[in-house]
């Protein structure tokens, strides 16, 4: 009892972590900088990422570079965060580190599909090496699907990927590999939720969860329907296993015709109808700006620590995910009206 | 009256002779001149001087050459400025030459550090690379191999293992610092693009090599070389310009001086008027400087001059300005009466009445010997060293502890420390007043109040002579603060006071009647009776509904001040007690201790209820000076005398 009691340390850390969150001020800058040279000398400078970015050469720095340098920084305070939470932070840290890993091996799958495996080095990051227990490098000096197979040998990805070796023309089912992956993913994090948290917690956990992969799912839907013309066989099996929306539901979406008519079905569900209040350019949009408003609303309200600790990290990547579409958005000279409109934080 | 005796300077004369008047006066360091259209009725034939100043360009080029120079000079004095002005009649080419000479000196010096500055970039740039041992014109002459030095993160560094295969992915480190690896790669020619792009996925910044000849070695020191000349051509530019300052400083000090005081004298005439061919001046002076002014204007042909008394009820009003004049013991809180408003010219000067009673306000609060005397040296210490106008009160009042401390018998919280003393003196036990003795307090807080009473009398009575003064027969008879609510509230004090404490009966119907009723129609219909006194002719109110509504009001709130001034005395006998229970809480937790922590808990807690008290107490003392007694008599809406100078005094 006590041991959970001292969890709510999380409460303060991470809502006092937050409180150091760029503002609508500091968007309006970053969006008037001209290079990634000056964004990364404008976050040094005026914003709390002034210690990870302090031994940078501001002038030289890529975007890459940038990238990895502010999800080290998030990495790290999850880390730290997850140190408090005694429940079950050491189980969040574990998601956490996989969900890092999941992102590259589907990396070094798109690589590897587009023939040039070997580029996986130049945006390794580092700073997850000492976390993992892939061998990382190794996937630079991979050539085929089997290479790949043996680096995962010792870990339970193998086991899942396997079945997806390529096909005799060399195919590889991104998509189901993505499904099987994150699919895999969800049920460890849900089984977590179930043995360690009750009541509140779980529900709370659940819900910003769920949520996520009922849009996440409408999005796929969308996606490999409308735009891939998928057989709807292989839309099903791309789908995530998880989630409120009924089977029926699911196939209701999968039989219509139009993004508009699937949006409207969406828009018959309590969290579609949340969801479709934001203004959005395209439908992948969608997940992410609802999870991050779920997510903002429980890191204000939830007295919780676990949900705090997942609600904190979901709006830091969010915050990095808009500073990384500014920095593409200078790159290829989009005007300041057109990044803002991407930008999820900005426009919540 | 503490205020200077002011009189009213008016001149007029030719506009050939405005120059002269306007520096006789700036000279006297006396007059304080004023807009001389308000002093006229009609003004319509009458046109301001607004000219530019002829001298501001001038001295605003000679303040920014100083400054850009980082040099200062002091003013002359004003006969020293009398003395060398023949001498600075080649003002103007004299300021242009000189301040084109430091500019044009400065922009090379300037031009200098910027090569400087690049030297250093390139030097630091150079630098990671000291230790390869190569020549970089050998390097460049390679036909069949490409060289590239650069620097690369940390982390890519470490990823070059995954290229151990590779023989042309190599990177040859020359140092480090603590995010990246500075050296170079090379490779051959057919390979360079292959190689170029993969250290380029791993963040390879190139740093080129181009003006360098030789090896690192003799490139840097070829850097340091010339680096090495303009520094000392920078230092050389720099003597020069000290020898230049040198040379004509004492001109630069005369041309300033004169300067200074020429522009601040043509500013005089902003205040000035044109008619025709002739101008007006309207300025304020002292009274003790009128016969000076006399002599200088009577040398002069065309100008003719009046002088007049600020008592006179027409100059009077236009607000003479003030200056306040008290004996040295007083002057100190003339800081405390400017903080709250300078008085008008015909008002009383209130600052004898803050020295006494915030004196002997301050000392009853905050009433120990040895706390005192600290007070006392932190005031000499704050008013000596550190210039501060509050350091002179704070002596003071220091003092006024230190005799209250006395009286109640307390050193640095120790309550019986002066025992001895007082048995030396007057054959007692012990002292005399010990506050926290349960029947001293009623009695502290009681004579608090009658304190306050005292200072609330004699506040109205300030207030009946300054108006009566001022022929202000509303305030001073029917006023809450006149002489109907000196009786009103004396009446209610002693009648009842009286009448508690000795028993007799003194309030009985005619008292009631004559001295409680009646002064409280006096002052519900104050501004009737007041108009009628003053012979006014709209005595009558509009409308007498809204006038009786409104005073109902007012009236209520005169009670009410009444009541809560008196009341707000009581935190003076509170003070008392408070400090006592301070020093009793600090040697209570010191008792707690022995040996050298009870010496540093005492230590520690004295320092603590000098600094959080003594700020408390100035502050509720400063309070009862401006709410329950300035409100009662004192408008504070006087302007200061500020003469034209050209020196500040120290």
């Amino acid at each position: 009892m006590l041991s959970e009691f001292s969890s709510n340390v999380v409460l303060s850390k991470a809502r006092a972590m937050y409180g150091k969150r760029l503002t609508v001020q500091n968007y309006a800058d970053l969006l008037a900088c001209q290079s990634v040279g000056e964004v990364a000398v404008y976050l040094k400078e005026n914003t709390a990422y002034e210690k990870v970015l302090s031994g940078i050469e501001e002038t030289e720095i890529h975007r890459g570079q940038l990238e990895a340098k502010l999800k080290q920084k998030v990495l790290e305070e999850y880390a730290s965060l997850c140190h408090y939470e005694i429940t079950v932070g050491e189980h969040f840290a574990q998601y956490f580190i996989k969900r890092n890993e999941i992102d590259q091996i589907l990396h070094i799958i798109l690589l590897l599909d587009a023939g040039i495996p070997e580029n996986y080095l130049f945006n390794m990051p580092s700073y997850l090496l000492r976390h993992t227990k892939i061998d990382l490098k190794a996937f630079s000096k991979i050539k085929t699907f089997d290479d790949l197979l043996r680096v995962l040998n010792h870990t339970e990805y193998r086991r899942i990927l396997e079945p997806f070796s390529p096909d005799e023309n060399g195919w590889i089912n991104y998509t189901g590999i993505e499904s099987a992956l994150y699919s895999y993913l969800y049920s460890s994090i849900f089984r977590i939720i179930k043995k360690y948290t009750h009541g509140e917690t779980a529900k709370q956990l659940n819900d910003i969860l769920q949520s996520y992969i009922d849009l996440t799912n409408f999005t796929r839907i969308v996606r490999l329907k409308i735009s891939y013309h998928s057989e709807p066989e292989f839309v099903k099996k791309a789908l995530f296993p998880y989630g409120t929306f009924r089977e029926h539901l699911l196939d209701k979406m999968m039989e219509a015709t139009s993004e508009e008519e699937i949006t409207a079905i969406l828009g018959t569900t309590e969290i579609g109808k949340r969801a479709l209040k934001f203004e959005h350019d395209y439908v992948g949009e969608i997940p992410r700006r609802m999870n991050f408003r779920n997510c903002y609303h429980y890191l204000d309200f939830s007295t919780h620590p676990s949900v705090v600790l997942i609600s904190y990290i979901v709006t830091s990547e969010t915050e990095i995910s808009d500073i990384i579409t500014i920095v593409e958005g200078i790159r290829y000279h989009l005007a300041t009206d057109e990044i803002r409109k991407l930008l999820i934080i900005v426009n919540n | 009256m503490a205020v200077v005796k002011i009189k009213i300077l008016n001149v007029i004369g030719r506009m050939s002779e405005l120059n002269d008047v306007t520096t006789l006066l700036g000279k006297s360091g006396a007059f304080h001149p004023d807009n001389a259209l308000s002093f006229y009725s009609d003004t319509s034939e009458f046109i301001p001087l607004n000219d530019e100043n002829p001298y501001m360009s001038a001295l605003h080029t000679l303040d920014e050459t100083m400054k850009s120079m980082g040099k200062h000079v002091e003013l002359l004095s004003s006969r020293m400025v009398e003395k060398i002005e023949p001498t600075v009649r080649g003002w103007k080419p004299f300021v242009k030459d000189f301040s084109t000479s430091v500019a044009g000196l400065l922009k090379k010096r300037e031009e200098i550090a910027k090569l400087i500055e690049d030297d250093n970039k390139e030097i630091e740039k150079v630098s990671h690379f000291k230790n390869l041992d190569l020549n970089l014109d050998d390097l460049r002459n390679c036909q069949f191999v490409k060289i590239r030095f650069g620097s690369l993160p940390v982390d890519s560094y470490e990823k070059l293992e995954s290229y151990e295969d590779d023989p042309y992915v190599v990177f040859f480190p020359s140092g480090k610092d603590e995010e990246r690896y500075w050296g170079m790669y090379c490779a051959p020619t057919e390979r360079i693009t292959e190689v170029d792009r993969i250290f380029s996925g791993l963040y390879f910044e190139r740093t080129r090599l181009h003006e360098l000849t030789g090896t690192m070695k003799t490139s840097m020191s070829q850097l340091a070389e010339r680096k090495q000349k303009r520094v000392s051509a920078r230092s050389e530019i720099d003597r020069q310009i000290e020898a230049l300052w040198n040379k004509e400083k004492q001109t630069v000090q005369n041309v300033y001086s004169w300067l200074s005081e020429e522009y601040v004298f043509y500013n005089i005439r902003r205040f000035a008027a044109r008619y025709g061919d002739n101008f007006i001046l309207t300025g304020w002076i002292p009274a003790d400087r009128e016969n000076q002014i006399r002599g200088w204007f009577d040398q002069l042909e065309t100008v003719k001059y009046t002088f007049d008394n600020a008592e006179n009820p027409e100059v009077l009003t236009h607000s003479p300005p003030v200056k306040l004049k008290n004996k040295k013991l007083f002057r100190p809180f003339e800081y405390f009466v400017e903080m709250y408003g300078l008085p008008s010219y015909n008002e009383v000067d209130p600052t004898i009445l803050v020295a006494i009673t915030y004196f002997i306000l301050f000392g009853i609060m905050f009433a120990d010997l040895g706390q005192g005397l600290c007070v006392m040296l932190a005031g000499y210490f704050m008013w000596k060293k550190l210039d501060m106008k509050l350091g002179r009160i704070l002596i003071p009042c220091g003092i006024s502890s230190a005799i209250f401390g006395t009286l109640f018998g307390s050193f640095f919280g120790l309550e019986h420390f002066l025992d001895p003393f007082y048995y030396a003196l007057f054959g007692l036990n012990e002292k005399p007043i010990s506050v926290m003795e349960p029947e001293t307090t009623s009695k502290i807080i009681l004579l608090s109040v009658m304190l306050g009473i005292s200072l609330v009398i004699i506040a109205m009575l300030i207030n009946i002579y300054s108006s009566m003064r001022r022929k202000n027969y509303t305030s001073a008879f029917f006023g809450p603060n006149g002489m109907a609510g000196l009786v009103f509230y004396s009446s209610i004090v002693f009648g009842f006071g009286g009448q508690i404490m000795s028993g007799k009966k003194i309030v009985t119907l005619p008292y009631v009647l004559c001295l409680i009723i009646l002064p409280l129609i006096a002052m519900f219909f104050r501004e009737v009776l007041g108009g009628l006194a003053e012979a006014r002719p709209n005595w009558k109110p509009e409308s007498w509904g809204d006038y009786i509504v409104q005073n109902v009001f007012e009236v209520f709130e005169f009670l009410l001040s009444f009541l809560t001034n008196t009341m707000s005395f009581i935190r003076v006998g509170a003070f008392v007690l408070v400090h006592a229970g301070m020093m009793m809480v600090v040697f209570m937790l010191a008792e707690m201790t022995s040996g050298i922590g009870f010496v540093l808990i005492v230590l520690i807690g004295n320092i603590f209820v000098i600094a959080l008290e003594g700020l408390l107490v100035g502050i509720q003392a400063l309070r009862l000076e401006f709410y329950e007694m300035f409100s009662r008599f004192f408008d504070g809406e006087g302007r200061p005398f500020t003469p034209v100078t050209v020196r500040q005094e120290s």
